[in-house]
């Protein structure tokens, strides 16, 4: 569904160029979990962003091929790629509480993938707040009523992402992009938030692309992995053996 | 300190400041008195000898506007450094405190906001009289509020980072972390304002100086060339045109000079983990 | 029995109009020794350690603490961005052991030996360093005041992996070297489980279980920490 070839990304927003991914290359099937891991500047927040079409700055270059459902995403026209993001990418951000607009009330932007699309989905005010209710629930929020009409600083922080989570995935995308969702969350919640995901997985056959500094978290809800340094591929393989046979020290000391 | 940075805008600022100074500086080589009357030359155009023209008494409009120039910056200069140090202090102390400190010199702070800075002017000159050490005072004390508010807001939020949490713990005095700690790190916004405060000062001051109650004749300065060639401007538009155009072109060049950050790390080496 | 450097009784602290805060907790810190406390964000342990350091005044309870040192967590702002390292640790000299600054440009280069820097580092801005090697400082600047015991406030939550491994390494060597001991706060039970002897869990602002640090993980006796340890997917040993 997803495949990614020689991607390479680079910056020139300072004195010397900077390549911030190289020759990285990974496929996606239908109804997958592919986690990649590494730590921070290893480029893999840099290709989650890539392959959502969310990298349009000025400064950098994109070059390879990410295809996804036969959509070329690096090089199609803006309105193209405005078109699958939120319909067919969802994406789930690290921080909840900056990627939720702390002025708008939760509910409209669980139903925003909704209301730019209104028209051609031909839907009413009624039918999307059924649907967002409903999506809130089937990710684990109690007292969806109640949240739908909160602002996001009023909930908690596994609720944020629950909802952010629930507006990525209001129009059944094929394929989630999770950024380090439960970085900024506690143990508890983010065993929670992981079982959702596993969940919705199971269920709604969504694909999934985890990123994560964690590689317990990985183990626990991805089938392969990718091990990510300084824009290179360390390792790539299913999580089992990666997690019984890893074959780089770098790979070693990230398993605690 | 960190390496100063110059975008293309700030170099273009720099430039036409440049050329200021070098325009105020060489009327000490221009032989034509400012205040000396002359009958034959009265409204004359642009010549050789009085490339900007003459005015009304015959004077050297270059020569005007060269001196005009030239107090006008001294005045702005004068009153931005008051009105800086006693804003900074302000806001600084507000800003670090809290409390009852700042409820009590934000009021204050209110208070002289609500008063328009010219109408200020006005009180301060028709209790002291007019001249340039009046207008440099009172346009001084008019630039503390607006200062005072932007540092306090810096302050605060320096206030509350752990650096300064560290500093406390070692007992580092208060007036040292407030200067020798914080001041440093809200340099960026305090330069800004320094630009801005000196641009709004020179357009004050000729402001003042166009309702006569600024610089006094036979003295000059942007505002009241301007002042004195409104009569004029049908007959003898040159005389508007010059004071007027070099006042724009000084204001721009400030107003570059503000523009996008002023430092920039040195990122000499990054180190990696 | 050892000696104690650093003692909490019936600590309680509340944070005005609101519920949340400090409930009561006694405990105390042996020389030598490396203690945790473990919770989840909001249970009041970076509280407990404010109020340990006096940067909060506890409503009521006792604590006797011999001199501390104090490693903030977010290495970005504990470092002031505006001066450069080498004049960030004499201002810690300056203001934490004035006596010795005749002596400062020994003690730094000694203290940057300790905590395994170059001395190039003295020359460069806080954010031209890594996050590791800005961590290091912060211990080094808590180190220069030559305390007793050393309150580590999520030292290494910032910090990737393979550098937290470093970082942990570092403050266990100081340990041993300088029978320091230190007070170590996070939430990371991977972390905690590293490098601490003894382990207090804190959940709203209470001690809930505390015990020798391999007894406790593998006996765990109260629901909340078993519900810790499932979440965290730990590997067992």
């Amino acid at each position: 569904m997803l495949t990614v070839k020689d991607l390479k990304i680079e910056f020139f927003d300072h004195e010397l160029p900077e390549v911030a991914v190289k020759d990285v290359d990974f496929t996606i099937e239908d109804g997958e979990i592919l986690g990649i891991v590494g730590e921070s500047g290893s480029g893999k927040s840099m290709t989650a962003m890539a392959v959502a079409g969310l990298l349009n700055r000025k400064d950098m270059t994109k070059s390879g091929v990410i295809d996804f459902d036969g959509t070329d995403i690096l090089n199609s026209p803006r309105s193209k790629i405005r078109e699958i993001q939120g319909k067919d990418i969802g994406f789930v951000f690290q921080d909840p509480l900056n990627s939720m607009n702390p002025v708008l009330k939760v509910g409209p932007q669980v139903e925003e993938a909704m209301r730019i699309r209104k028209k051609a989905l031909n839907l009413s005010k009624e039918d999307m707040k059924k649907r967002a209710l409903e999506v809130m629930k089937s990710v684990g929020l109690n007292d969806t009523e109640r949240i739908y009409d909160s602002y996001p600083h009023q909930i908690s922080g596994g609720q944020r992402q629950r909802a952010m989570i629930a507006a990525a995935l209001v129009l059944k995308p094929k394929l989630l992009i999770c950024d380090e969702p439960t970085t900024a969350l506690d143990v508890t919640v983010q065993k929670k938030i992981i079982d959702v995901l596993k969940e919705l997985n199971r269920k709604m056959g969504t694909s999934i692309l985890f990123i994560s500094h964690d590689l317990s978290v990985i183990k626990a809800l991805c089938d392969k992995v990718i091990v990510m340094k300084d824009g290179l591929v360390v390792e790539e393989g299913s999580v089992k053996d990666i997690f019984e046979n890893p074959s780089k020290e770098y790979t070693k000391q990230l398993i605690f | 300190m960190k390496k100063i940075k110059l975008n293309n805008q700030k170099k273009i600022g720099l430039i036409i400041l440049l050329i200021m100074i070098v325009f105020v500086l060489s009327g000490f080589l221009n032989r034509n008195s400012f205040d000396a009357m002359n009958k034959d030359l009265i409204l004359k155009g642009s010549s050789i000898l009085h490339p900007f023209g003459c005015d009304e008494f015959g004077r050297d409009i270059l020569k005007r506007t060269q001196v005009g120039m030239g107090i006008s910056v001294v005045i702005s200069f004068f009153s931005v450094v008051i009105g800086t140090f006693f804003g900074t202090l302000i806001g600084a102390l507000c800003g670090y405190f809290g409390g009852i400190v700042d409820d009590f010199l934000t009021g204050i702070i209110n208070v002289l906001f609500a008063i328009p800075s010219l109408l200020l002017a006005l009180v301060f000159v028709s209790l002291f009289g007019s001249g340039m050490v009046q207008v440099t005072l009172a346009l001084g004390i008019a630039i503390v509020p607006s200062f005072a508010k932007m540092m306090r807001s810096e302050f605060k939020k320096q206030r509350e980072l752990e650096y300064v949490k560290m500093a406390k713990l070692l007992n580092v005095p208060t007036a040292r972390i407030i200067f020798v700690h914080i001041l440093p790190n809200v340099l960026e916004t305090f330069l800004n304002c320094v630009f801005i405060a000196i641009n709004n000062c020179i357009l004050a001051e000729a402001g003042l100086s166009f309702l006569g109650i600024g610089v006094q004749p036979p003295l000059a300065s942007l505002g009241s060339l301007l002042s004195d060639a409104g009569g004029y401007i049908r007959s003898a538009p040159y005389m508007v045109f010059f004071p007027a155009f070099t006042l724009i072109l000084l204001l721009f060049g400030i107003g570059l000079l503000s523009s996008g950050e002023s430092f920039h790390h040195a990122y000499s080496k990054r180190f990696k983990d | 029995m050892s000696e104690k450097v650093c003692e909490v009784k019936n600590l309680t602290y509340m944070y005005p109009k609101s519920d949340k805060g400090v409930k009561n907790v006694s405990l105390y810190v042996n020389k030598g020794s490396i203690v945790g406390l473990l919770g989840e964000s909001g249970c009041g342990k970076s509280t407990l350690a404010k109020c340990i350091s006096s940067q909060l005044k506890p409503s009521s309870g006792e604590i006797i603490c011999k001199k501390i040192g104090y490693v903030f967590q977010d290495n970005y702002a504990s470092l002031n961005p505006a001066k450069r390292v080498g004049w960030l640790l004499k201002e810690t000299i300056r203001y934490g052991n004035p006596s010795e600054l005749p002596k400062a440009d020994e003690i730094i280069k000694k203290i940057l030996e300790d905590v395994e820097l170059e001395e190039n580092v003295l020359e460069h801005f806080p954010d031209e360093l890594s996050g590791g090697q800005r961590q290091r400082i912060g211990i080094a600047m808590a180190l220069l005041s030559e305390p007793d015991i050393l309150i580590a406030d999520e030292p290494v939550s910032a910090l990737d992996v393979t550098v937290q491994k470093q970082v942990i390494k570092l403050i266990k060597k100081l340990n041993e070297r300088k029978n320091l001991a230190i007070l170590f706060i996070s939430h990371d039970i991977k972390v905690v489980r590293e490098i601490c002897n003894y382990i207090y869990i804190i959940k709203d602002g209470e001690v809930v279980e505390e015990g020798d640090s391999e007894d406790l993980f593998n006996n765990p006796s109260t629901e909340y920490t078993k519900n810790l340890l499932d979440s965290s997917y730990l590997e067992t040993k």
